[in-house]
């Protein structure tokens, strides 16, 4: 082996380097988001389910709550409302968001349940 | 201790107004060097792409986790290291006929594609590399193409200098061999 055989022969498209971070953060932001919106999902059925125990409907059963909880979980993963729309079932929708945004800018963006290898190799 | 340079990034990193220029300056920093040590291991360069993305996504994610003992390099090298690992592992379940097994794949690519520039030699010696075992392959690429003292090779696999040593005179004698045959 010689030294002429340790030339890089690996070539990249041009200008992948310069695109390189900008397609990064957007991956990034894009599964900040995707958490973020399961975080709004279930803050919006946790106060809609409070709301219901507490309000209007304070004589009912907690079976009859956690139907409630149920289906609204249903109407999410059906897609038939998103979770935006439940949010705005909220009675104080700007808290939930509030609070809700202060965690997902935290440091542990993405919380720690997933590790970070899939298997540790070494 | 992490260089001068690399404690800038962090403190960008830290503060939410900065965090994004942070992670743009990392990058620009060092994804040339990781990307060259993921295209060595996985060849194909839209691979090297998917694996590159994934290590700077899982980098940004646990920077928090950084503990600063070691270069921010060796700590992204690590991680692109398992990620590397990983990919193949995953793409060796995927091949269930043995004559299409992707290490052929791999083979085949440095022969076909475009984004390969060497001459007949430099591509024997990648197909040698590549009959290697993978953590072979890598101790070898580290030292060979990229220089790295055994130390840092250490502090990246976590084995001892030793055993790297063995290692990497067992892949030389077998990549030697290799071209005398051909």
């Amino acid at each position: 082996m010689n030294q002429s055989q340790k030339h890089n022969i690996f070539k990249v498209p041009e200008g992948y380097f310069d695109e390189l971070p900008t397609k990064v953060l957007k991956k990034r932001k894009n599964k900040t988001r995707q958490v973020w919106l399961a975080r709004v999902a279930a803050a919006a059925v946790l106060i809609i389910g409070l709301t219901f125990f507490v309000g209007d409907f304070g004589g009912q059963s907690p079976d009859y709550y956690g139907q409630i909880e149920e289906d609204m979980e249903l109407w999410i993963s059906a897609g038939y409302w998103n979770e935006e729309e439940m949010l705005l079932l909220a009675d104080y929708p700007n808290e939930i968001l509030d609070f809700i945004i202060y965690e997902a800018w935290a440091y542990d963006e993405w919380g720690d349940d997933e590790m970070m290898f899939d298997a540790e190799i070494w | 201790m992490a260089p001068n340079n690399d404690l800038q990034i962090l403190s960008l990193i830290r503060s939410p107004d900065t965090r994004d220029r942070g992670f743009r300056m990392l990058m620009e920093q060092y994804q040339e060097r990781v990307y060259g040590a993921i295209r060595k291991m996985v060849i194909i360069h839209e691979d090297a792409d998917d694996v590159l993305q994934n290590t700077f996504v899982k980098a940004f994610k646990h920077i928090h986790k950084f503990n600063q003992q070691s270069a921010l390099f060796t700590w992204l090298y690590r991680i692109a290291v398992n990620e590397s690992l990983n990919f193949l592992e995953k793409k060796k379940k995927r091949f269930f006929l043995p004559l299409e097994d992707h290490q052929q794949v791999m083979a085949q690519y440095l022969d076909t594609s475009p984004w390969i520039d060497g001459d007949v030699i430099q591509r024997r010696l990648q197909k040698a590399i590549l009959k290697l075992p993978e953590k072979q392959r890598l101790i070898f690429n580290m030292r060979y193409f990229e220089d790295l003292p055994y130390e840092q090779i250490s502090e990246i696999t976590e084995t001892s200098v030793g055993a790297l040593k063995a290692s990497y005179h067992h892949a030389v004698k077998k990549i030697e061999e290799d071209l005398k045959l051909e």
